[in-house]
């Protein structure tokens, strides 16, 4: 995870670099963030041509609203929120399961899963990867962004667009379920 | 953080499978986004000065063909205009100079703390 503090300082530094026409400070730029934006769309979309493509509008939208921005440190933020917007609109236009927080709740009864025997020896962080892996996007993507990413939860509501509340119930859902997963696993 | 948080930060991290060949090509694509951007700007910025420009020289030009008596009328003028816009450039630049010194100790506190954040990292 990012030290808070050096993101914002050292993007406050590149964003009024690039807002005053360096071109250099804007490559730093676009190298530093490309990867975990990348992976935001990927989260989103969950294809990894489709996050390209995300990720190539939201350039566009970034590269044209630079100049407008106001608090360079909050590049981050701002950054994926223009990630979440073109990604939803993606997932909108294409009808695609579900759109950025929303999808189901949690996950099935682990002895119902086909292939999954629950006496099966494994150790609990193996067992929490298989949660994961069938935890709806929507809410892997808040685990995502809350614990890789490092986001507070009013932050995460103005990335996905969503009132706090309900990041911040989502959230606590979505870890419920993988306690409880884990613990009908472990029975 | 929990026992679980940590596992599940662990268990989170890196099964996302980024290709770095396509990459660099994406960047290049969004630096020359960023180029074309910048002339624009630059393009919408001199556009009006290099057009007032144009006019001025060009209406002079028109009254010096047409009535020649009239232009030393108007290099007066013209002159008083450049002397009137020295005078607010010169205040406006002293005004200038003093939010510049003012801009340029929030941007020495800036490089310090930039500074001490690498450090500390």
């Amino acid at each position: 995870m990012r030290k808070p503090i050096r993101t914002r300082l050292v993007d406050d530094w590149l964003v009024r670099g690039a807002q005053a026409g360096s071109r250099s400070a804007f490559e730093r730029l676009a190298r530093r963030w490309q990867e975990p934006l990348w992976r935001h769309a990927f989260r989103l979309t969950g294809r990894q041509d489709v996050a390209w493509d995300v990720l190539q509008e939201a350039w566009v939208s970034i590269v044209t609203g630079l100049a407008r921005l106001e608090e360079p440190g909050g590049f981050r933020r701002w950054a994926y929120t223009i990630v979440s917007r073109r990604a939803t609109d993606w997932l909108r236009k294409k009808g695609g399961p579900e759109a950025v927080g929303e999808g189901g709740l949690g996950l099935p009864d682990p002895e119902d899963e086909p292939g999954e025997d629950p006496a099966e020896g494994s150790t609990r962080s193996e067992s929490l990867t298989r949660a994961l892996a069938r935890l709806p996007r929507a809410r892997r993507l808040l685990l995502d962004l809350h614990y890789v990413e490092g986001f507070g939860v009013a932050e995460m509501a103005e990335i996905l667009g969503l009132p706090e509340g309900t990041v911040k119930s989502r959230l606590h859902t979505a870890r419920q379920a993988l306690r409880d997963w884990m613990e009908r696993t472990e029975r | 953080m929990s026992e679980f948080q940590d596992m599940l930060k662990e268990a989170l991290i890196g099964d996302e499978p980024f290709q770095e060949h396509q990459n660099e090509a994406h960047l290049q694509e969004a630096v020359r986004r960023y180029d074309r951007r910048m002339k624009t700007v630059r393009f919408m910025t001199w556009f009006p000065v290099g057009f007032m420009t144009v006019l001025v020289v060009g209406c002079l030009w028109r009254f010096a063909v047409t009535d020649p008596s009239e232009v030393k009328e108007l290099l007066v003028y013209a002159l008083l205009f450049v002397f009137a816009m020295t005078a607010i450039g010169w205040s406006k630049l002293f005004l200038m100079m003093m939010h510049n010194h003012v801009e340029s100790q929030k941007e020495l506190v800036r490089v310090q703390m930039l500074l001490l954040a690498l450090h500390d990292d």
